[in-house]
């Protein structure tokens, strides 16, 4: 399988490894405190994993369907959308505590360390949908003779 | 092939875009009422087909003949309010040979580097914003030049401990002003240096308490370094030199003991700085006339130069607002003899204070693992504690109550227990430079009582008493200029050594006299309720009370409270040089009044220990010892600073175990969704009691009920059932409307000020601390002040004011002190009351803060302070109960009362505030006769969520929160982390019969408060609210839309490449 992978294939591994990393920093996000606990924690965790297992199928299916396969270029974009999906949670969600941590409540150290995690975690899931797109508009198989 | 790519990549980056323009679009959609306040647009507005806005309007003076709205003369009315405010509160404390007022056309010096930036404001909390007038304008033009004078203020991030300054506004291009300046000449030279040290000394006219302390005061070295020939300019601008020393005050932070910067000659943070002491020695060798101005909240430490007699006068000028400094060049000038007297006492060393043993960070010995819940969203720690060992003697019940023990010589209250400032032992001349209530003026005054006091005492059918003296002071201007002044009456009660504590002077109410020629004389009423001279006994038939006990009462009129006192002890043959005949005595015993008749509160409720939680004795005894003035050696407070936690009651409530969420209760009998038609605009002047309101409520349905009972504001949810839509309602703070002139939340006023007016974006939290109102001792000038930001409510569309602040000064180091009136609980309860009275007459409802206890700005998230329930209800709850009952304002057909409140974040020992029955419920709304808005403080105490909607508070601050039912709902995240357990939902009451009856209470209470203001401007039976398309919402729909039809298209591309290719195949 390795031999028909290209350059499009290694950068959406990496978008994969960034979900990854996503989800890890969602869910630090969401445990450091009880009071920022996201209460949809299982549904974005659900959320992020099938983006990554979407990113993986969009990975194997080219070495089985070949270059540019129906399957991988909808598991890709249905892989962004639901990186997106978390993110825009995320967000939303934190969005109240961000504004208190640069203005009234800049005290708040748990809240920091929510804040760095959630920016973390949000910043890798828009890095992999980066290297998603990046690798959408490249040959993702080769042809093996 | 190369084509597949292209619509491959294109699908990809599309749905990135849209999915990016969605969540942009969620979020703007849920935070929408704020971002409309911070952007000035306006994303929906109430819309009605009725004739609307028949309730409550401005004054004539501030519209336009076709009835739109002036934004000139509102400016120009804030001005000559704010002017009027600094010359009646600022207080003479010096003014040796007369050297005030400086005579016309003086040309004098500014000196110090807050000479050119004045503290006006607070850094956080009331703020000062937009365009002002400083001092050196004040004092030298007669036009304002707001383009070039905006207020600034510093953030600093305290993760990363950047601290950026920036102006309150981007600029002003709105109206310039003519003024009536002093008409004095100002040394160019010095503010020059002053603006060009501004770069290394950041100063800003919005500055607050630092916990490690530096005036950042320039030394002589600095200023020479800058213009080596300065002092050349001494001699054409020698008339006078003008000092000016600041300390600021802001939400946040506090002053800590021994919190100062090394090195710069000071030891505490309020004592003056040795670059300060030598602007003032510059001062000496600029002029023979030294003016010191304290720019300050907080009392500054200022006995050196009360006792240098080269310093001429000394003017405490609080924190004067925006345009504050004309009336403090008013005074300067003398225009206006100034008239104020002190808020607190100012100590030669406020380290005396007994308060100040037990100020700062505490926490338990044993908190970890045994105080176990979170701090919730704002971080705080449940740890923290504070004892209040100093009783009943805050501020100058202290000192005056100990100088009073020294001269009767009872108590061992000569000693040395607790000198700071005295060469031996304990002596009041030296640990006080200046006491409450005191100010001088440019003239005299006699103050003779004019008869007898006139005493009546009325018992209520509902068993309370109504007992009040009133004493008819004639006020004569014995000097020879214009003058007016206050008039304080205080009171003492019969103390027994060993009893009741109780203070030896405590003021029990005031008026001021109007302006008095020279030989002119006014008789001015003061009404005294008795009931504020009644002590409260904790173990009254074991169940506690007010008792007035028999035995001789004295009051005296006096220049604040130690003349005051001086008086009675004159009275009473004490040793001590004073004016006996400004001092009554009464003998009262039960066949005036009965001893415990203040036992049954003016709503018939019997009063009775309802906090003994408050007291930590309570669950360990004996471990705090309180101050007695019956042995002010042996129990002068000790720093309690490794409490251990043992009682289990007490570990339980630390953790907020206070309720249960029941889940199978009865609750067949409460009515929910009765559809009897009832609306709430119908609401409008319908009584309280009036079985009207029940019928609206049972027409809701219980979750409508849920939400209103939890979002409390800004945006508050409506009820379909009764006809009320969701509206953007509460802001603070108690300076002004938070909310500029063109971000109106009532677009649809008829004197809304269009986006376009070129003073549009003038913000109306323009006002001086509250210190300054209250030193006024002016109650119908707090009423005007009120009744203005009454009318700022109805240019910005706020009906209900999260302000102003009514937590009492427990000692000098309070950050917060500037945004609370006073160390007195009545002058701070009078100021209140007529703020509040005021700002209802427009429509406006004040929500004082912070209900209670909020004693201190470090750990304010939820440090337990304990204090005896004794000092609880007559030092910190008595200011609140004076404002909450405002008996001034009952007539037999009509209870005044307060419609708001805003909780403290603060426990009361170690149970929440927002949690306590007997705080929210016993004390305020059954004794008190509260019916209003008790909202909480932001996001404060989302984990105990059934404790806090069945105690009696009505509702969380739930501040951004918006587009209930959809976008906010219930079941959001935001309540996930209950200390019970339980899971918050729409249903989560269902079987709690309790919590269902207390969120049919604090409906009732909110929509009654609504139904007394300005918002009823806005509501007939036709009244809906209309999204609008604003320029956000405009650009994340045009977003969606657009990739999503780019996204298709380019999935449709891509398939038919895909297709193609095949076919080529």
């Amino acid at each position: 399988m390795l031999k028909k992978f290209t350059a499009a294939s290694w950068l959406t591994v990496l978008a994969a490894i960034a979900g990854i990393v996503g989800v890890a920093f969602m869910l630090k996000s969401s445990n450091i405190d009880t009071a920022y606990a996201y209460k949809t924690v299982s549904k974005l965790t659900l959320m992020g994993v099938c983006g990554v297992v979407l990113c993986l199928l969009a990975v194997w299916t080219p070495t089985v369907f070949g270059n540019h396969d129906i399957i991988s270029t909808f598991g890709a974009v249905g892989a962004i959308a639901l990186f997106m999906a978390v993110v825009g949670t995320m967000v939303s969600d934190r969005v109240l505590m961000i504004a208190g941590l640069f203005s009234y409540n800049s005290q708040n150290m748990v809240g920091w360390s929510v804040f760095y995690a959630t920016v973390t975690g949000a910043v890798a899931f828009v890095l992999g949908c980066l290297l998603l797109i990046v690798a959408s508009f490249m040959k993702n198989a080769k042809t093996v003779k | 092939m190369k084509r597949t790519g292209l619509w491959r990549g294109l699908t990809s980056l599309m749905c990135f875009f849209l999915a990016l323009s969605i969540m942009a679009g969620n979020i703007l959609e849920a935070n929408a009422a704020t971002i409309d306040t911070y952007m000035g647009t306006q994303s929906e507005r109430m819309e009605s087909e009725g004739a609307l806005y028949d309730k409550f309007k401005p004054s004539a003076e501030l519209l336009n003949a076709d009835g739109t709205g002036n934004s000139h003369a509102l400016i120009q009315k804030a001005i000559d309010l704010n002017r009027r405010q600094a010359y009646e509160g600022s207080v003479l404390l010096k003014n040796e040979n007369n050297v005030l007022p400086l005579a016309s056309g003086a040309n004098v010096t500014l000196l110090g580097i807050r000479s050119h930036k004045p503290v006006l404001g607070s850094a956080f909390g009331v703020k000062v914003w937009g365009p002002v007038i400083n001092l050196e304008q004040a004092l030298r033009d007669n036009r304002t030049d707001f383009a070039h004078t905006i207020s600034d203020s510093a953030s600093t991030n305290w993760q990363t401990g950047e601290t950026t300054i920036a102006p309150t506004m981007d600029g002003w291009t709105g109206d310039e002003f003519d003024f009536d300046g002093a008409g004095y000449g100002v040394n160019p030279t010095m503010i020059d240096i002053y603006e060009k040290l501004l770069a290394s000394y950041h100063h800003e006219y919005n500055e607050g308490a630092e916990e490690v302390f530096d005036p950042r005061e320039p030394s002589l070295d600095d200023i020479a370094a800058v213009n080596a020939d300065y002092k050349d300019s001494f001699t054409q601008y020698g008339d006078a030199a003008i000092v000016v020393i600041s300390r600021a005050s802001g939400e946040s932070h506090d002053y800590l003991p021994g919190g100062v910067v090394p090195g710069l000659g000071m030891d505490e943070p309020l004592a003056l700085s040795q670059n300060e002491r030598d602007a003032i020695a510059l001062a000496k060798e600029c002029s023979d006339k030294v003016i010191v101005l304290i720019n300050s909240s907080s009392a500054v430490e200022i006995a050196e130069l009360k006792n240098d007699p080269e310093v001429d006068a000394i003017l405490w000028i609080g924190a004067p607002g925006a345009y504050g400094m004309l009336g403090v060049a008013d005074i300067l000038c003398g225009k206006v003899s100034p008239s104020g007297g002190l808020f607190d006492i100012f100590a030669a060393r406020n380290m005396s204070a007994p308060a100040m043993q037990n100020m700062g960070n505490f926490r338990y010995a044993n908190a970890d693992g045994t105080v176990v819940r979170g701090g919730g969203m704002f971080g705080g720690n449940t740890g923290m504690y504070i004892m209040e060992a100093e009783g009943i003697y805050v501020g100058y019940r202290y000192y005056e109550t100990r100088y009073y023990d020294c001269v009767a010589g009872q108590g061992n209250a000569d000693s040395k227990a607790g000198v700071y400032a005295s060469a031996g032992n304990w002596n009041y001349d030296d640990e006080v430079a200046y006491g409450f209530g005191y100010g001088l003026s440019y003239t005299t005054f006699s103050f003779d009582f004019e008869g007898e006091p006139e005493f009546k005492v009325e018992k209520k059918d509902n068993g309370s008493v109504d007992a009040t003296a009133t004493f008819n002071v004639k006020v004569t201007n014995t000097g020879k200029v214009a003058g007016k002044t206050s008039v304080q009456i205080y009171g003492q009660a019969p103390y027994t050594p060993g009893g009741l504590e109780k203070s030896a002077i405590q003021l029990l109410n005031y008026d001021k006299s109007q302006v008095l020629q020279p030989g002119e004389s006014e008789v001015v009423s003061v009404v005294c309720d008795l009931q504020y001279i009644a002590s409260y006994d904790m173990s009254l038939n074991g169940e506690g009370g007010y008792v007035l006990d028999p035995g001789t009462y004295y009051f005296a009129v006096g220049n604040g409270a130690h003349a005051a006192l001086q008086n009675i002890m004159a009275k009473q043959g004490l040793a001590v040089e004073a004016n006996a005949d400004n001092a009554y005595e009464r003998e009262i015993d039960e066949s005036f009044i009965e001893r415990t008749a203040f036992s049954v509160s003016k709503t018939g409720e019997k009063i009775v220990n309802q906090i003994p939680y408050s007291d930590w004795n309570y669950f360990q005894p004996g471990e705090v010892t309180y101050l007695s003035r019956s042995d002010w050696a042996g129990t002068w407070p000790k720093t309690y600073d490794q409490m251990t936690l043992t009682n289990q009651e007490l570990i339980d409530d630390l953790n907020g175990k206070y309720y249960t969420i029941a889940t199978d209760d009865d609750t067949s009998d409460i009515i929910w969704e009765e559809d009897n038609g009832t609306k709430f605009f119908e609401m409008w002047g319908v009584d309280y009691d009036d079985p009207k309101w029940e019928r609206l409520i049972n027409n809701m349905t219980l979750e409508e009920a849920q939400y209103l009972a939890t979002y409390g504001g800004p945006s508050i949810p409506g009820a379909e059932t009764i006809g009320t839509v969701e509206t953007y309602m509460t802001e603070n703070a108690g300076n002004g409307v938070a909310v500029n002139l063109n971000a109106s939340k009532d677009t649809g006023a008829p004197w809304n000020i269009a986006v376009s007016d070129p003073n549009g974006n003038w913000h109306p939290e323009v006002f001086g601390n509250s210190p300054l109102t209250a030193s006024s001792f002016n109650p119908q000038l707090c009423y005007d002040l009120g009744a203005f930001v009454g009318e700022e409510s109805l240019f910005t569309g706020i009906p209900i004011l999260w302000g102003p602040g009514l937590n009492t000064h427990r000692h000098a180091y309070n950050g917060r002190n500037g945004e609370y009136y006073s160390e007195d609980p009545i002058l701070s309860g009078v100021t209140a009351m007529e703020f509040a009275v005021g700002a209802l007459e427009y429509g406006l409802i004040a929500a004082p803060k912070h209900y209670a206890f909020n004693d201190q700005e470090t750990n304010r998230s939820g440090v337990a302070p304990y204090m005896t329930e004794q000092r609880a209800r007559e030092v910190e709850l008595r200011a609140y109960q004076y404002a909450f009952e405002a008996t001034k304002y009952d007539t037999p057909e009509f209870d005044q009362g307060m419609r708001g409140l805003m909780i403290s974040f603060s426990k009361i020992g170690p149970v929440e505030c927002t949690a306590s029955v007997g705080l929210m419920t016993n004390i305020l709304a059954k004794e008190w006769g509260f019916r209003g808005y008790a909202v909480t403080d932001i996001y404060d105490d989302f984990d105990i969520y059934g404790a806090v909607l069945t105690s009696g508070a009505t509702c969380y601050d739930t501040r951004g929160m918006a587009g209930f039912y959809t976008n906010t709902t219930l079941d959001g995240g935001r309540f996930a982390d209950q200390v019970d357990g339980s899971v918050i939902n729409a249903q989560v009451f269902a079987g709690d019969a309790t919590a269902q009856n207390a969120i049919k209470a604090s409906v009732h209470k909110i929509l009654f408060a609504m139904s007394q203001s300005n918002l009823m401007n806005r509501y007939d039976p036709t009244t809906r609210v209309v999204k609008l398309p604003v320029v956000w919402r405009t650009a994340y729909q045009t977003a969606e839309y657009a990739f999503g039809a780019l996204m298709v298209c380019s999935a449709v591309l891509y398939l038919v490449a895909k297709l193609r290719k095949k076919e080529e195949k």
